[in-house]
């Protein structure tokens, strides 16, 4: 058994494309952890949702051994995080379960906004930070000024830091030595009651709910008879075991240890992140560990069976899926334009992509997903609060006294100085109020923002990015709710009121709103053997308009210069467009339109 | 088998067309180009032509010469046909009765004139240059020149056109006593300037409904008048159906001749092989000189014998005397299709067919004869 001063704890705090799973995967690959046929692309990231889009969405703890200069033996847990900001939660929690964290930086690319965010996580949960340059051996790489950068922005001493190349493995031996002399041992009392750290958990088919844990106090052994503090509910410890990175059973998890529990855990759902697990004996008398929460969705947004009679597979499917994501909620949504479905809520964005994706992936399903939309409050004149995520449902007419309320986040941008006319620029179009303006460096800029939720959640990072090439980076989180004129804008298709196309928007951008939506709508939309008008409304009173003509209505005398291949394809394509898309009244919508609207031109 | 020559040259462009035409002058190397072209494609096809159509842009603007030396280059590589139809295509304003005097000299034997209307704020709107006086008179020129083969362009469909305006203009049309009528409901293409127009909200378009009427009424006209409606939107005399229309799909061999022009070459095996050349005379000229160094047919689209068997029903619906036969077009190229002759018994006994092959399309259907083609193309 290895002391638990030879123990460390550690995860790895990156911007996204910095270098982190190639780090991870490094490390494994120096301490032996795989063989050479394992050493593919990014081992950690196991679902193929996460490989294939280069991001890390569950947390991932890795035992490592690792025999120092000094010729003793390291155990050394490396927890991979999260690394997107739908799952900060996860990310604090994983964050909390370590000593410490290697902070990596691209020595071209400098500081940016997420990595600051998860710093400032890190620091609030005690951890040493250890600040590594990566990429120095790319021409564009200039650690002297991005060391420098790091140590004006977050006040880390940067005079040792360490310069790598994860992807040729420069420098990554001696990181592995810096780690274990600097980073502290993880602290605790092996004497004391058990209470352990729940961090993450994932649902295995044949094992079921498999907890990833950080022993605080005491000991956790198979057989034990174990309490999870704020779900009230006892198991028996089935399994112990670390991942090295392979599955390895072990007797039990001593202090200090990071490792995974399997008790029989049925559901996800009953699996929190951020519980404290406890013995059954006793845990009464126990304090829960602190930074508990449960998270709630932010964003909301139908999903719909593009067959009707798919309905009843799609709620299977939400159930099976859930056992592997605790944090998707659902309710049955009834659309008059599209039917029977499901209201979904979401952590956000990308989260809601991943989900939509893994349904139909996962479970072959063909969906139809509205445009997200944030939860509004309706605050009645008698007091009562009523929320609302469906803008089916906002009220046209409503009582003068009711007051809308809706969520704003604080938003962090992070962006050279060059862009900062730009950037404050979007946020001003989207009614973001600024707060401060910091210089990090001398062409690095801080702006912080106060935006509503709305106009952020769908493509506003998109906009940010391709307006600053690349360039800014953003983190944020849910501030307050405020009052805020807002009003329903209806999108009508041939007159007739397509509730599933619905969306709130302030007052003051109803017109170029419902302008950009009906031509959003025109690009969208197929042609038909009629003319579709489309047109926006705000309660009864339309406010754009688009026309789409009508199909060729092919009686044309000659074929034009022979061209039959034209005919035909026009023929073609008018069935193979049909299969994805949904009627309403006598026109075709196409699947994807129903999310695109939002989009901005 | 057909040759198909287009001659992109108009004198100004009409606002509905979507055929490649310009309005600049002729290129000093389009006859060596056409040419080029008529001697590389004979390397591939053998005669005897059939038929020779003269398209557009206006053909009717070339020199009788240089369609005189075409036409003697069709019969030099191919071999013409004693009785070929070969047609030119013109409008009103570019008729003499010497020019077309010219053309039948040189072996035009068909003239296709783009009358469109006789209501001349009709004409106007469809930015032609001429009226429905001139029309009338270059139709009594064609004539005096000898044009016994005389087929007119009529286009109706037109926005703010009534049902019965179009009504009194037809009576005038069908006066003209013509050998044939090709009829164009307008449909608005994008990339034309109507097509520009309509996305400006300049204008509407016709409902469906009133468009379908029109159409109708026009049937109706033609038939009172003598014409047999052959194909469903080409009306012609007893005998004087226009060849080169109707066998596009069923010889399977064409020659496409000028810019914007499509040919293809039939397999042994029943599939296809098309060649489609560039919208621009730089462009076609360019492809000519690159597909003559390159010595082979180097298609741009090939259609499986499958492929071409259910094109060949999509185009041939149309056809409303020769109808379709895939049973005998499967059997001759050895093919089994089973969905297709599923989709086409099921369209028999839903009354869209006709019960016996060859299969005609049936009156109830011609208003669908788009969605018939497309369930027999996607069967």
């Amino acid at each position: 058994m290895i002391p638990r001063e030879r123990i460390r704890n550690f995860s790895i705090i990156a911007h996204i494309d910095h270098g982190k799973s190639t780090l991870a995967d490094r490390l494994l690959s120096i301490t032996g952890g795989l063989t050479q046929r394992e050493e593919r692309a990014q081992f950690l990231d196991k679902m193929d949702i996460e490989r294939e889009r280069g991001i890390t969405i569950k947390a991932q703890a890795v035992r490592l051994s690792y025999t120092h200069t000094d010729g003793l033996e390291y155990m050394i847990n490396l927890v991979d995080t999260p690394g997107h900001v739908d799952f900060g939660y996860e990310v604090s929690r994983s964050l909390a379960a370590c000593d410490g964290a290697l902070l990596v930086v691209d020595a071209s690319q400098g500081v940016q906004a997420q990595t600051l965010a998860n710093v400032y996580l890190a620091l609030d949960n005690d951890l040493e930070i250890l600040p590594v340059l990566n990429k120095v051996d790319l021409p564009a790489a200039d650690p002297k000024r991005v060391a420098s950068e790091i140590e004006e922005s977050i006040g880390l001493d940067t005079s040792e830091i360490l310069s790598i190349s994860a992807k040729s493995g420069l420098g990554v031996e001696t990181l592995l030595q810096t780690l274990v002399e600097k980073l502290p041992a993880p602290s605790g009392d092996s004497d004391a009651p058990l209470r352990a750290l729940i961090f993450d958990s994932w649902y295995d088919p044949y094992r079921g709910v498999v907890l990833l844990v950080r022993v605080v106090d005491g000991k956790i052994s198979s057989g034990d008879d174990i309490f999870l503090m704020h779900s009230s509910s006892k198991y028996t410890v089935l399994e112990v075991g670390a991942y090295t990175p392979h599955h390895s059973k072990l007797d039990g998890l001593e202090t200090g240890e990071i490792g995974f529990v399997i008790c029989g855990i049925k559901t996800l759902r009953d699996a929190k992140v951020g519980d404290t697990l406890c013995a059954v004996k006793g845990a009464e008398l126990l304090e829960p560990l602190s930074g508990f929460e449960d998270v709630k969705p932010m964003v909301f947004a139908g999903i719909f069976p593009v067959e009707s009679a798919d309905y009843s597979e799609l709620g299977e499917s939400l159930e099976k899926l859930a056992l592997n994501d605790a944090a998707i909620t659902w309710e049955v949504e009834n659309s008059s334009a599209l039917g029977m479905g499901y209201r979904c809520g979401f952590l956000g964005l990308l989260h809601m992509e991943i989900v939509q994706e893994r349904l139909e992936r996962e479970f072959d399903l063909d969906l139809i997903t509205t445009a997200p939309t944030v939860v509004y409050q309706l605050k009645h004149p008698d007091g009562t609060v009523e929320t609302l995520d469906n803008p089916a449902k906002f009220p046209n007419e409503r009582r003068r006294e009711t007051i809308v309320l809706e969520p704003y986040i604080s938003a962090e941008i992070h962006v050279p100085n060059e862009f900062v006319g730009t950037v404050m620029r979007i946020c001003q179009e989207r009614r973001g109020e600024q707060k401060e303006m910091r210089y990090l460096t001398k062409d690095r800029v801080t702006l912080s923002y106060e935006l509503p939720m709305s106009e952020v959640v769908f493509d506003f990072f998109d906009v940010l990015k391709s307006n600053t090439k690349g360039y800014a980076s953003m983190d944020y989180e849910l501030s307050e709710f405020r009052e805020s004129d807002l009003i329903r804008l209806d999108l009508l298709v041939n007159g007739e009121s397509v509730d599933a196309l619905s969306l709130i928007t302030h007052k003051d951008n109803a017109y170029s709103r419902g302008r950009s939506l009906c031509k959003r709508m025109k690009a969208e939309l197929p042609r038909h053997q009629f003319v579709v008008a489309v047109q926006s409304a705000v309660g009864n009173k339309i406010i754009a308009r688009e026309t789409i003509p009508a199909l060729r209505k092919d009686v044309t005398a000659k074929c034009y210069g022979g061209d039959i291949s034209r005919k035909r394809k026009l023929l073609e394509k008018q069935k193979k467009g049909k299969k994805r898309m949904k009627s309403v009244g006598n026109v075709q919508i196409p699947q994807a339109a129903f999310l695109n609207i939002l989009k901005s031109d | 088998m057909q040759v198909y020559i287009h001659y992109p040259y108009c004198a100004t462009l009409c606002p509905y067309c979507d055929f490649f035409s310009t309005t600049a002058d002729e290129d000093p190397g389009y006859q060596a180009s056409a040419r080029k072209e008529l001697a590389i494609w004979s390397r591939f096809l053998e005669g005897p032509v059939t038929s020779i159509y003269f398209g557009g842009g206006t053909p009717g603007r070339m020199a009788p010469s240089l369609c005189a030396a075409l036409i003697a280059d069709v019969d030099k590589r191919f071999g013409l046909s004693s009785s070929a139809e070969i047609t030119l295509e013109t409008n009103p304003d570019d008729v003499t009765e010497q020019g077309i005097r010219d053309f039948l000299a040189a072996g035009v034997n068909r003239l296709s004139m783009g009358v469109q209307s006789l209501d001349d704020e009709e004409l106007k709107m469809l930015g032609r240059r001429h009226d429905s006086a001139s029309a009338i008179a270059a139709v009594a020129a064609a004539r005096a020149a000898g044009v016994e083969n005389l087929s007119l362009d009529l286009i109706f469909g037109l926005p703010n056109q009534s049902e019965s305006g179009l009504k009194t203009m037809l009576e005038r049309f069908f006066a003209l006593q013509v050998e044939h009528v090709s009829l164009y409901g307008l449909t608005i293409e994008e990339g034309t300037q109507f097509g520009v127009d309509l996305a400006a909200g300049r204008f509407t378009e016709l409902e469906r409904a009133s468009w379908l009427r029109m159409y109708d009424l026009v049937a109706d006209a033609a038939s009172s008048h003598g014409l047999e409606r052959y194909e469903i939107s080409n009306f012609a005399r007893p005998g004087r159906c226009s060849r080169h229309n109707r066998s596009y799909w069923r010889d399977g061999n064409f020659v496409a001749i000028g810019p914007g022009a499509h040919g293809q070459r039939r397999l042994k095996n029943g599939g296809l092989q098309r060649r489609f050349n560039p919208r621009s005379v730089k462009g076609w000229r360019a492809a000519v000189e690159s597909w003559d160094k390159a010595g082979e047919f180097a298609p741009h689209e090939e259609l499986s014998p499958e492929s071409w068997l259910r094109e060949a029903c999509m185009v041939g619906l149309r056809d409303l005397r020769l109808g379709i036969d895939p049973q005998g077009w499967a059997r001759s190229f050895n093919l089994a299709d089973e969905t297709l002759m599923a989709t086409v018994k099921r369209l028999v006994e839903c009354g869209d067919l006709s019960a016996v092959a060859p299969h005609r399309l049936l009156s109830k259907a011609m208003h669908r004869v788009d969605a018939v083609a497309a369930e027999l193309l996607n069967a």
